[in-house]
């Protein structure tokens, strides 16, 4: 059953059970204590004054042709079925032919002591009220019994009109609640049904837009959940969708290159020896160029994935940091950028992984070279405070926007202020900060969109 | 006349192989390392071909595309790149070259490319573009009847000394570096020493100034380069 089908039962329901019931009931009280209690009242004051008209002819009540004549004189003024009984309870004449229902029996005993008597009949096929008047003479002596009776019938007919309205009211209530069930199981129905088909589209791969957080609280928040997680697989299939790119540009540049020369040094150009040697050379410098790609890809299996051990050392800083620092002034001296460097011979030593660290250094090095303009610089300064020492790299490239800080760490991401077809896997800060924070310390970044990033590594004494 | 084609790729191993390739097989190969350079050389030596790599230093290959055909009157440009098509969602888009290639490739297959785009775009290349002449004050340069005129009187340059000059024509009044030079008149696989230049230079300035010890046309511009700049002799 659908939802909407359930939700407009759940409306009905309460109405097509409650409204019969309740209207049964209080058909039931309107007859019993309204209706019924006023055709006594209305019949008891007939039998009062039926029973004044007879005082003064008490022929009436030892006669049975004078009671017929009483009766016939009375036929025009009352509807109601009269009977006059002889204080034995006999019948002695009947306003209607024949008698009727003997179900109504009086009481002789009671009537005798002056009471009267009320008979209400409330069954399903009849509903009526009978009343006994015993008639008195001035000697205190029951003459005659005056029984009228009448049923509920003509009553609850000319209340007939009534039950039209009441089961239109019925009616109209119910065809209500139906809209309102409808409408609110399809208001409902709407966000459920687009978060339903936004999580089949998830599992069969397409891609979702956001859908709209409308609605109740409940579907407001699934709808955001959805919402959350369909942006996050997004994310994670660009990512692999980025990394796949990445890598096979990365293989099929060197790769290109080197099936060139392999092809023309087949094909004549090994015969030149000048040429074949620098064919050679560059085919040798093109593998070299490939073994970082490996390192990167092995250490992507190894860092992201977790399980980092560090062969610490105490290093001492001061003789350390500028050796390494000597081939990076030559890369940036040969693109032609300005190099500047101030690293203090008196750094302590700290405990660190001289070949991790060297790695980490390494990567924002390369970085700030590679997106510094030529005649921009790059400037690599350290220094100690209480606790901490600290390794700066700052260049003057484009810098990185503020909303982009966080993201630059994560793999494979790509600055949007980078080129259109950056080089490399995208995988140097992400090491770059595994190591850093690996050595209990901290990377942190201070870039100004425009005027250059300046990234900090902070480690422990 | 060979057609020349200008190899554009930041790898050098890539540009030496293709270019012997392309050598070999009769055409006549001009390489450079970057767009910006190649952009320069083909505004001086019109190429008949393009092959552009897609990833360059500086500016980058599409960019390189559409400057290409704005000045040079649509030369025909096949891509030469490691990007996949179907992976890089930029390249999906924007295309319009008349040839792609995807490293890495079997040369013969990239000569196949380069004969069918040259047969099919060999008979309008072959017409369009004729360059103006270029007037830098009393110097006048002709790419198109490779002659040179020095107030009124007509000089006869080697190859060489045509193409230093004509670059600079190109950028009159501005200053050009060494490198620059090297890199649009002898090509990105130039091995030899940077004096080349100013040798050229010099043999240039005998032919074209009336004091070569006291140039007026053709200025050095200590430790950045050189320029060219109008100069008419006073004819009193």
């Amino acid at each position: 059953m659908s939802l909407r089908g359930r939700f407009i039962l759940s409306h009905i329901l309460p109405v097509l059970l409650i409204m019969p019931l309740l209207g049964v009931v209080l058909i039931y009280l309107l007859e019993t204590q309204v209706l019924l209690q006023s055709l006594s009242n209305n019949l008891t004051q007939q039998a009062v004054i039926i029973g004044a008209l007879t005082n003064g002819r008490p022929d009436i009540w030892s006669n049975d042709e004078e009671a017929s004549a009483f009766l016939t004189q009375l036929r025009n003024q009352v509807q109601s079925d009269v009977v006059l009984l002889a204080p034995s309870g006999d019948e002695l004449a009947a306003s209607q032919d024949g008698p009727d229902e003997a179900n109504a029996t009086p009481d002789i005993q009671s009537l005798t002591n002056g009471r009267r008597q009320v008979v209400i009949t409330y069954q399903l096929d009849e509903q009526s009220a009978t009343i006994f008047l015993p008639v008195i003479d001035v000697n205190n002596q029951l003459v005659g019994i005056v029984q009228v009776s009448d049923e509920l019938q003509s009553v609850a007919n000319s209340f007939s009109p009534l039950a039209r309205f009441v089961l239109l009211v019925m009616g109209t209530g119910l065809l209500l609640s139906v809209l309102i069930g409808l409408l609110l199981a399809v208001r409902l129905e709407k966000p459920i049904d687009a978060v339903a088909t936004a999580v089949s589209d998830i599992a069969n791969g397409r891609r979702i837009s956001a859908i709209p957080e409308t609605g109740s609280r409940e579907t407001k928040d699934m709808a955001h959940s959805v919402n959350v997680l369909a942006a996050r697989l997004q994310e994670l299939e660009d990512t692999r969708q980025r990394l796949l790119a990445n890598m096979v540009h990365e293989l099929a540049r060197p790769l290109g290159a080197l099936k060139a020369a392999v092809n023309v040094l087949r094909e004549g150009a090994s015969d030149d020896p000048a040429l074949r040697a620098e064919l050679l050379e560059g085919m040798d410098n093109t593998i070299s160029h490939m073994e970082p790609l490996l390192e990167d890809l092995a250490r992507l299996h190894g860092q992201i994935l977790g399980n980092l051990t560090f062969n610490l050392q105490e290093i001492p800083l001061g003789e350390w940091l500028p050796p390494l620092l000597l081939p990076w002034r030559a890369a940036a001296q040969e693109k032609g950028v300005i190099w500047h460097s101030d690293l203090p011979a008196s750094l302590p030593a700290v405990c660190l992984d001289p070949d991790r660290m060297a790695q980490a250094v390494g990567n924002l090095v390369s970085n700030a070279i590679k997106y510094t303009a030529v005649g921009g610089s790059v400037t690599v300064l350290a220094g100690e405070s209480a606790n901490e020492v600290w390794i700066e790299v700052a260049d003057t490239g484009p810098g990185i926007d503020q909303d982009e800080q966080e993201r630059i760490f994560e793999p494979f991401y790509r600055s949007n202020r980078q080129r259109r077809f950056p080089q490399g896997l995208g995988l140097g800060l992400t090491i770059a900060k595994e190591i850093v924070v690996g050595h209990n310390g901290r990377l942190t970044l201070d870039s100004t969109p425009g005027q250059g990033s300046t990234f900090t590594i902070y480690l422990p004494k | 006349m060979a057609k020349h084609i200008l190899v554009v790729d930041d790898d050098a191993l890539m540009r030496r192989s293709i270019s012997f390739k392309l050598e070999q097989s009769g055409y006549r190969a001009s390489t450079s390392g970057s767009a910006e350079d190649a952009l320069a050389l083909a505004r001086r030596d019109r190429p008949d071909l393009i092959l552009l790599d897609i990833g360059l230093p500086g500016m980058d290959g599409l960019d390189a595309l559409r400057q290409f055909q704005q000045e040079n009157d649509n030369v025909p440009v096949i891509f030469v790149t490691a990007r996949r098509r179907e992976l890089d969602t930029i390249l999906g888009l924007e295309l319009g070259a008349d040839g792609y290639i995807t490293k890495p490739f079997n040369m013969d297959v990239l000569l196949a490319h380069v004969k069918s785009v040259l047969r099919r775009t060999g008979n309008t290349t072959e017409t369009a573009g004729r360059p103006e002449p270029i007037t830098v004050g009393d110097l006048i340069v002709d790419p198109a009847a490779h002659t040179v005129h020095v107030a009124g009187r007509l000089l006869s340059l080697p190859a060489r000394e045509f193409a230093v000059l004509h670059t600079l024509a190109l950028d009159a009044g501005y200053v050009v570096s060494v490198d620059d030079l090297l890199n649009r008149v002898w090509g990105a696989e130039f091995m030899g020493e940077p004096q080349v230049v100013y040798v050229h230079i010099r043999w240039l300035r005998e032919k074209i100034e009336q004091d070569p010890q006291n140039p007026q046309r053709l200025l050095t511009v200590r430790g950045v380069g050189y320029k060219l700049v109008p100069y008419e002799i006073e004819t009193s």
